[in-house]
Formats: C-alpha cells, sequence, structure tokens
C-alpha cells in the first residue's frame, strides 16, 4: 500500500498493476457482465445490481470485491441505451433522454445505427469520466468547495429552463408538461417538514412515485399500446445501416460527445442531480447547438449520442465528492460507499493519502469496464436490432412483461403497476394529441431537487446567494438557453422548416 | 361558427381542474410545506388557461361561420381493448402472483389476441416462465409478487 507522499505517477503505475492481476481481471469481468445484465432490464440499474451484489462483497477480498462492484457500477448505463433504443423502455434512469431519437430510429429500421453509436459514446463518456477523475485528484478540495446548495440551487434552475428546447412547436404545453411533472413529484412527504402532500390517506403515495415508473409508463408502455393498437411492429424496414455506421457517425460528431461527456461530469459531480439530470441536459443543449435541428425527437443520431456520452461520463464526476469527502451525490454513490465502508475503504482525505493507488485502481476499473463491456455489446449489435422486426403481437406481451418486471422488482408492490399503467395512459393520450412528454420527465426529475436546494440555500444564504460568482455564470446560462430554446421554437414554427 | 371542442381541450380543461383541487387541498398546509407545490399549482393553472385560450382562439380564427360547436369524441374501441388487456395483467397479478399472471398473460395475448399457433404460443410461454423462475426466483433469489388468492386458499 502506498503512504502519504508518494508521487502520483507511482500511484498512478500502481493501480495498473494492481488492475492486471488474474483475480482482478475475472472479478471484474464477472462484474461487467452482471452490469450489462442488469442495464439492459428496463427498471433494473446499477442501484438494483449493486444492492444485490453487497451481500457478496464480504465473502472477498478487499481488491476482488472492488473488481466485481465497480465492473457492475460502471457498464450499467451503457447496457440501458439497448432497450431504450430498440423498445422506448429506458434500461436505466439515465438512459431516459437516449428515447427520445433512438426509438424512432429503431422504427426507421436504423437500430444497428443507434446502437452502434450509443455504445460508442459511452465508451468515450466512461472514458472520459474517469480521466477527469484522475485530473482532478490533486484538485479535489477546492472543487468540491466551490460548489454548495446555492449553485446546486442554480444549477437545477438552469435543467429546468432547458425545458424551452424540448417544448416542440407549442411553448406552453411544453411549460404546462414541465409544471406537471413538478407537481406529481410533489406528492409525498415533503423535504422540509415530512408532511405528507397529495396521498389521499393512501399509504402507498406516502412514500415518492420513481422516477422508473413514470419514465417506463409514460414512454415505453404508452408506445408499445400505440403499436399494439395500430398493429405495427416497431420497424417494418430491415436494418439498412449497421453498427459500424453509428460508431462512424459518433467520431464525426466528435466535438458534440466531448461536450455531452464535460456536461455528464460535470452535473454528476453535483451531489442529487445525476444521470438522469445529465442526460436530459446533454440532449437539450444538443438541440440548441446542433444544425440543422429539425430531426431532433424523429431519429437523429446526434440525440442518442449526446445523453449517451453524458450518462456515462456522469460516473466519473459522481466519484469526485465520494471519493474526496465520503459525501455520496447519488443513490448508487450511497451504496458504493457502503461497499467501500465493508471491505475496509474509508473515502475521503484519508483515502486520498493512504490509497491513493486504490483511488486509480477504481478510476482505471470504471475505464476498463466501459471499453470491454463496450465491446461485448457492439458484437452483439447486429443480432440485438433485429429484435425491431419482430411481429408486435408476439413482442407487445414480452415487452410489456420486461416493463412489468421492472416496475415490481425494486418494491414489490402492486400498485407500481397501477402507477405505471397511469402514466401509459398519460403518455398514450399526450403522445396522441402532440403534447411534449420529456418536459413532465425533465419536472418530475428536477421538481424535488428546486425545492430541496431552494430552502437549503434561503437558510444558509438568504436572498445574497444569487450574488455568488458561480451562480451567477449558472443563471446567465439559463438565461442564455432560454432565449435560445425560444428562437429554436420559433424557427420551428415558420413555414419553410415544416 | 362549427368549432370543435376535441381531446386536446378537454385536456387542457382535466389539467387545470386536476391542479385546481391540488391548490384546494393543500391551502391549509404549513407555509414550507405548501410554499413550493403552490406556487407550481397558481403557474400550471395560469399557463394552461393561457394555452387553452390561445388555441381555442386560433380554432375559432380557422372555423367557418354560421355553425354551432360541437364535442368530437375520437376515443377508439381497439385502445380500450389494449388497454383492459393491460388492466387485466395487473388484477391477474394481484391475485395470482407475478409470476403466473405473466405467463398466463403470455399465453392468452399471444394465443387469443394474437392469434398464434398454440405451439408458438406455448413455447414462448414456456420461455418467459422460465426466464423469470431461473433468473429471478432460482439465481438471484428475488421473492416475486405473491398472489393474495393463495393467501385465501391457504
Amino acid at each position: 500500500m502506498l503512504k502519504g507522499g508518494d508521487s502520483l505517477v507511482d500511484a498512478l503505475l500502481s493501480g495498473i498493476t494492481q488492475l492486471l492481476t488474474p483475480i482482478y481481471i475475472l472479478m471484474f469481468s464477472l462484474g461487467t457482465i452482471i452490469g450489462l445484465f442488469f442495464g439492459i432490464l428496463p427498471g433494473l440499474d446499477g442501484v438494483t445490481g449493486l444492492a444485490l451484489l453487497l451481500p457478496f462483497v464480504f465473502m472477498l477480498e478487499k481488491k476482488a470485491a472492488l473488481a466485481l462492484i465497480l465492473g457492475m457500477s460502471a457498464i450499467s448505463f451503457t447496457a440501458g441505451a439497448i432497450t431504450s433504443i430498440l423498445l422506448g423502455a429506458p434500461g436505466t434512469s439515465g438512459s431516459t433522454a437516449t428515447i427520445m431519437d433512438g426509438f424512432p430510429m429503431a422504427k426507421k429500421g436504423l437500430a444497428g445505427k443507434a446502437i452502434g453509436a450509443a455504445i460508442t459514446a459511452s465508451i468515450f463518456g466512461g472514458v472520459f469520466g474517469a480521466v477527469v477523475l484522475s485530473l482532478t485528484i490533486p484538485i479535489f478540495k477546492p472543487l468540491v468547495l466551490m460548489f454548495g446548495s446555492a449553485e446546486f440551487l442554480a444549477m437545477t434552475i438552469l435543467g429546468i429552463s432547458l425545458v424551452a428546447v424540448l417544448c416542440g412547436e407549442k411553448p406552453l404545453r411544453g411549460i404546462t408538461s414541465a409544471g406537471v411533472g413538478i407537481l406529481i413529484s410533489q406528492i409525498g412527504a415533503d423535504p422540509i417538514m415530512g408532511l405528507y402532500r397529495w396521498t389521499f390517506g393512501i399509504t402507498y403515495l406516502q412514500q415518492k412515485i420513481s422516477v422508473v415508473l413514470v419514465a417506463l409508463g409514460l414512454f415505453a408502455l404508452a408506445e408499445i399500446i400505440d403499436m399494439a393498437i395500430q398493429g405495427m411492429p416497431i420497424s417494418t424496414r430491415q436494418s439498412t445501416q449497421g453498427k459500424f455506421d453509428g460508431v462512424l457517425e459518433t467520431f464525426k460528431n466528435w466535438k458534440l460527445t466531448l461536450s455531452s461527456s464535460f456536461i455528464g461530469a460535470v452535473t454528476g459531480f453535483m451531489p442529487g442531480l445525476g444521470s438522469a439530470v445529465a442526460c436530459w441536459i446533454s440532449y437539450a443543449l444538443a438541440m440548441i447547438t446542433c444544425k440543422p435541428k429539425d430531426q431532433f425527437g424523429k431519429g437523429d443520431i446526434r440525440g442518442v449520442i449526446a445523453p449517451e456520452a453524458a450518462n456515462n461520463a456522469s460516473l466519473g464526476g459522481a466519484l469526485i465528492p465520494t471519493i474526496a469527502f465520503g459525501i455520496p451525490g447519488g443513490t448508487l454513490m450511497a451504496l458504493l460507499l457502503s461497499a467501500f465502508w465493508m471491505i475496509g475503504l474509508r473515502p475521503g482525505p484519508e483515502m486520498l493519502r493512504r490509497n491513493l493507488d486504490i483511488v486509480y485502481l477504481i478510476i482505471w476499473t470504471i475505464a476498463l469496464s466501459n471499453i470491454i463491456g463496450g465491446i461485448i455489446l457492439l458484437i452483439w449489435t447486429d443480432k440485438f436490432a433485429k429484435i425491431a422486426m419482430i411481429r408486435i403481437e408476439i413482442l407487445a406481451p414480452i415487452i410489456t412483461l420486461v416493463i412489468f418486471l421492472g416496475a415490481v422488482i425494486t418494491n414489490m408492490n402492486i400498485w407500481d403497476l397501477w402507477v405505471v399503467f397511469g402514466f401509459c395512459l398519460l403518455g398514450w393520450v399526450m403522445k396522441k394529441i402532440n403534447w411534449p412528454r420529456p418536459p413532465l420527465l425533465m419536472g418530475f426529475i428536477l421538481g424535488p431537487l428546486i425545492e430541496r436546494f431552494y430552502f437549503t440555500t434561503m437558510m444558509v444564504f438568504g436572498e445574497k446567494w444569487v450574488m455568488r460568482p458561480m451562480v451567477l455564470i449558472i443563471l446567465l446560462m439559463a438565461v442564455f438557453f432560454l432565449i435560445i430554446g425560444y428562437k429554436t421554437v420559433r424557427n420551428a414554427r415558420k413555414p419553410s422548416n415544416r | 361558427m362549427k368549432v370543435k371542442i376535441d381531446k386536446e381541450d378537454i385536456f387542457h380543461l382535466i389539467i387545470i381542474f386536476v391542479a385546481s383541487i391540488g391548490l384546494c387541498v393543500g391551502r391549509t398546509w404549513p407555509y414550507e410545506t405548501g410554499l413550493f407545490p403552490r406556487t407550481v399549482a397558481i403557474i400550471v393553472i395560469i399557463v394552461t388557461s393561457l394555452s387553452f385560450l390561445l388555441e381555442f382562439y386560433e380554432k375559432i380564427k380557422k372555423s367557418k361561420p354560421g355553425k354551432n360547436i360541437i364535442v368530437k369524441s375520437e376515443f377508439g374501441k381497439n385502445a380500450l381493448i389494449n388497454f383492459a388487456w393491460l388492466a387485466a395483467y395487473i388484477i391477474s397479478t394481484w391475485l395470482f402472483g407475478y409470476v403466473v399472471a405473466s405467463s398466463l398473460y403470455v399465453f392468452l395475448y399471444l394465443k387469443v389476441k394474437g392469434k398464434l399457433s398454440w405451439i408458438v404460443s406455448i413455447m414462448v410461454t414456456v420461455g418467459a416462465f422460465a426466464f423469470l423462475e431461473v433468473v429471478f426466483v432460482i439465481l438471484l433469489r428475488i421473492r416475486m409478487l405473491p398472489g393474495v388468492l393463495w393467501n385465501w386458499l391457504g
């Protein structure tokens, strides 16, 4: 074990040496395969996988356990893209934005291309996140201290301002959708006093509705029901472009991949925001910055690349406060932190002094897990893509089964299925009458965060929170995106653009 | 003047109605609990009303004069049937438990709604059952949602 004072380079090389031991490779490969499995099934993600693996962590040697849990956690977002593209059902909460263009691409017979792009972007994002994590080690402390609740609040406001871009041609409908999403997210115990809101005495509603249930109902089941009603398969066209076209597209759009990875790493770094927010912010920013924009939401490959690069990069970002201070930024990080403690690691300044080689081992594991997992998925892409051609009469009951499995697996509560049913009905009606669904999901994700950060910020900083330099920068960006969003909508409404 | 009150208008009105109910229910909450949801509910009511009025005004502008306002219903029978299948799946999950209900749902959907052959229906059902039983019940040792019927029968 390295002691304090050893150079960063020594720790970096020591991390690689430990990574290449047979037991580490074995356990890490096992973790990657388990992660792929959990990521691919809607409703199951790294959190579920980690929760199931925790009891086994005790039985393993420290580094073997580390390899297993990190291999599993790092790859689940990559696999989540597969079902988002093929079935319109997000494999993980970080893959919800991928549905927007991934699923329309599958409908057009471009599933292979979309999956190829998603996996390549995921690999890039994952490696980028690991690089960011390794580069920020020397400046961990000042970096983390730069961000407080005021900055987090500003970041959530920035997130909600991006709704303007996701609204479609009727901005008022989009704002209403986001508002409805926020209102639904308020059902349950309030974060300040713990009092129940809009529960009507129903015990089930006292706990918050899971974002996975909302996404499964609003997008996945609503799409499947719509196809079952029309009697159409996901795609009637044979896949004309394969995975390597998608890989090439990701490299062609390298600026977008890089910027989305950066957004993912920054968003992941902020406790509470996580991959679900990262994927939507990067998607909306892709809509703003990319030209032409008219194909977004209809099957634009850039709408797949941006969220997939971001969600994988968010893991590297989220590990910064977890490792530097032992402060978990979300459920996955909280479980990871528990796993670290269980195997005898103490994340925080002490770990940076005494176990810097372990920190680098974590970084290398994340990077390698993304590369190996991505290659495994790429090999299978063409097989996956054929699912889109199966008759809907066969596919509909199987996908419904998988969606319901994803809904009940966490809590084993029959009410979860009724919630998915309710959101399916809402999603289907919204689809039929051209109401934008993404703002609703974005509002649902950001609503509780805005409320929590608002009260914390007001208690700590009072009205002066808006005068903090970082807050000002983020709020100016929010105003900028509102203006750009308005312009995007206005341009979309011009007859020449229809 | 012929103006169709269609699903889009009704959806607007439903949102306004539900948000208003939410606002009424939340009026007695303490300041910290009620501030955020009440503010959002008021914004939603205002924006939805504005959206409804603007869209309705646009429709009036486009409509022909001299006809009455009519209510148009387009909710399809096929949609009702598909949602009924989903509801039946959930009810059977409550009754028989997740694994049995899923197998039953897959088989009946393939055979009755999909009109597929017995062999395909049985093979897919067995595959689905094996996937749930082997992966989740045996390997992952997850206790799937049990049915209330088995409790009633002892």
